[in-house]
């Protein structure tokens, strides 16, 4: 049914770039860059903090506009248009408002290190090592019911005429009867994904092993042996980047299975 | 013979080498540093020697030493794997992770125990696994850290400091090989992009040299007792 319309297939592939590209970057940048990157945080240990801000936020944000972008296709079975950009913006900002709190204090100590860094090295490790525990404590357990919650929130009011920076909160408030189906499919979701994702790595040969050759790295280059580690280690998420973007169709599909009567009740929007 | 029960370095198969070495590296790097190191064989038994390598840098014209490098490639082939470690022995300035050390061990346990738990598994299948993941690794490197590669005819030591702000750092580096290899040792310091290396080959020394200059080595063992004192004051600011 998903597979039938050429707009779905557009969408479908739109989403794997999304996620294969937000994964690939995040993936180069937590591990290829790894070496030089820690010269450089350690010369401006102002970079850190802000590093953590943007690649959170980012990430995050990503996440609610996937989760968005399936709700409104498969749930509510409509296209993104261009002129809806600017109120998807709009809410998404909205919607991100809690994240964009938790890293505020990155952003804004690691500037501050950056450019004083004597003046500001002690906020940056109460920040670096208190605050950004209560934001990996966000990501882990609040974010994975947040997330589909806030956009399925986006999704409604980006077809809003009016839609103002306080639509999607008065949407997360009618939604509300809604939580405990968010926190049944995240669990749902969660599970599947998790098996499946062991089941494809524990079957399928490493691509390291199979399409790429991966050189003997040469100890005295320090660059082509770190690329090489690199890419080693980066393979085996390619299996994940098959169960990323299924991840949230399986979301919207679960989720519309068990919540179909009340959208529909309350928005008529299908 | 007196003298070799005293001092195991001198044993039978033990002559190696022995180099001290101070540099001023700055044609080489973006920032100076002054780099010394010093190197000593022992015999270890079973046909293997040590070879430790003591390496400090003092930056010059940087506030701190922000990164540290130290590469030993064999210069011959050997039927041996080369096996060693490497460890700071003392480092000098802030360590701003004393500061908020409660936190740092919680985070440690919320590792070790999601690690216990294979919560390890969920890898980057969604985002905000991606994202914490994320904030792991960098979490990680904001701590001091000491890495230890491993290859087939050289093993790789790169030291950071992470958030703190030293002035001082001293590694050692305990090598494992066969008598009478010759190693090639790059070392490098607080490159902003890029850790060139200063290549610098550690000789084979004959008997006799070795014995002449054993009052150098016990000026050296002069030197780094004071860094080699109790395992308590190893952090001392």
């Amino acid at each position: 049914m998903i597979f039938g319309r050429d707009k779905k297939m557009r969408f479908l592939l739109f989403l794997f770039i999304i996620v294969l590209g937000i994964d690939f970057l995040i993936s180069l940048v937590d591990i290829a860059f790894t070496h030089l990157i820690i010269n450089i945080l350690s010369f401006k240990i102002g970079l850190l903090p802000i590093l953590i801000g943007l690649s959170s936020l980012i990430i995050l944000s990503g996440d609610l506009f996937l989760y968005s972008y399936v709700f409104r296709t498969i749930i509510f079975k409509r296209s993104f248009e261009r002129s809806l950009v600017k109120p998807l913006i709009k809410s998404l900002f909205t919607a991100s408002m809690p994240i964009i709190i938790l890293v505020a204090p990155d952003l804004l100590i690691g500037l501050g290190g950056v450019l004083a860094e004597d003046l500001f090295i002690y906020p940056i490790a109460y920040v670096m090592y208190i605050w950004n525990f209560i934001l990996g404590l966000y990501i882990l357990i609040i974010h994975p019911f947040y997330a589909p919650f806030s956009a399925l929130a986006i999704a409604m009011c980006v077809d809003e005429p009016s839609s103002s920076l306080s639509c999607v909160y008065k949407m997360m408030r009618e939604n509300v009867d809604l939580i405990f189906d968010i926190i049944v499919t995240s669990i749902a979701v969660l599970i599947i994904t998790l098996g499946l994702s062991t089941a494809i790595i524990m079957t399928a040969p490493l691509l390291n092993n199979t399409l790429i050759p991966i050189a003997y790295p040469p100890p005295q280059a320090v660059w082509s042996s770190k690329w090489t580690e690199a890419l080693d280690r980066i393979m085996p998420r390619y299996y994940h980047l098959i169960i990323g973007p299924f991840q949230y169709i399986l979301y919207a599909y679960i989720f519309n299975k068990i919540s179909y009567r009340k959208i529909a009740e309350y928005y008529g929007y299908v | 013979m007196e003298r070799n029960k005293l001092c195991t370095w001198f044993a039978e198969l033990s002559i190696w080498s022995k180099t001290i070495l101070s540099q001023d590296v700055s044609l080489r790097s973006l920032y100076r540093s002054y780099i010394y190191v010093v190197s000593h064989a022992r015999y270890e038994g079973l046909g293997r020697n040590s070879l430790i390598l003591d390496y400090v840098v003092l930056p010059s014209d940087a506030d701190k030493v922000f990164g540290a490098y130290i590469s030993v490639r064999r210069g011959e082939p050997s039927i041996y794997y080369m096996d060693g470690v490497c460890s700071v022995r003392r480092a000098e300035g802030v360590k701003l992770e004393s500061i908020v050390g409660g936190f740092v061990k919680l985070w440690d346990l919320i590792v070790f125990w999601a690690n216990a738990v294979s919560f390890g598994m969920l890898s980057s299948a969604s985002l905000n696994i991606l994202a914490s993941n994320t904030l792991s690794t960098l979490y990680d490197m904001s701590r001091e850290n000491v890495k230890n590669l491993f290859y087939e005819d050289s093993v790789d030591c790169i030291w950071y400091p992470g958030l703190n702000k030293y002035r001082f750092i001293h590694l050692e580096y305990v090598l494992f090989d066969a008598p009478g290899t010759y190693f090639y040792i790059e070392i490098g310091s607080n490159d902003l992009w890029i850790i060139r290396s200063i290549d610098m080959t550690l000789p084979r020394y004959t008997r006799d040299q070795a014995e002449s200059s054993w009052s150098q080595f016990e000026y050296y063992n002069f030197i780094m007792r004071r860094y080699w004192g109790s395992k308590d004051d190893l952090w001392e600011r």
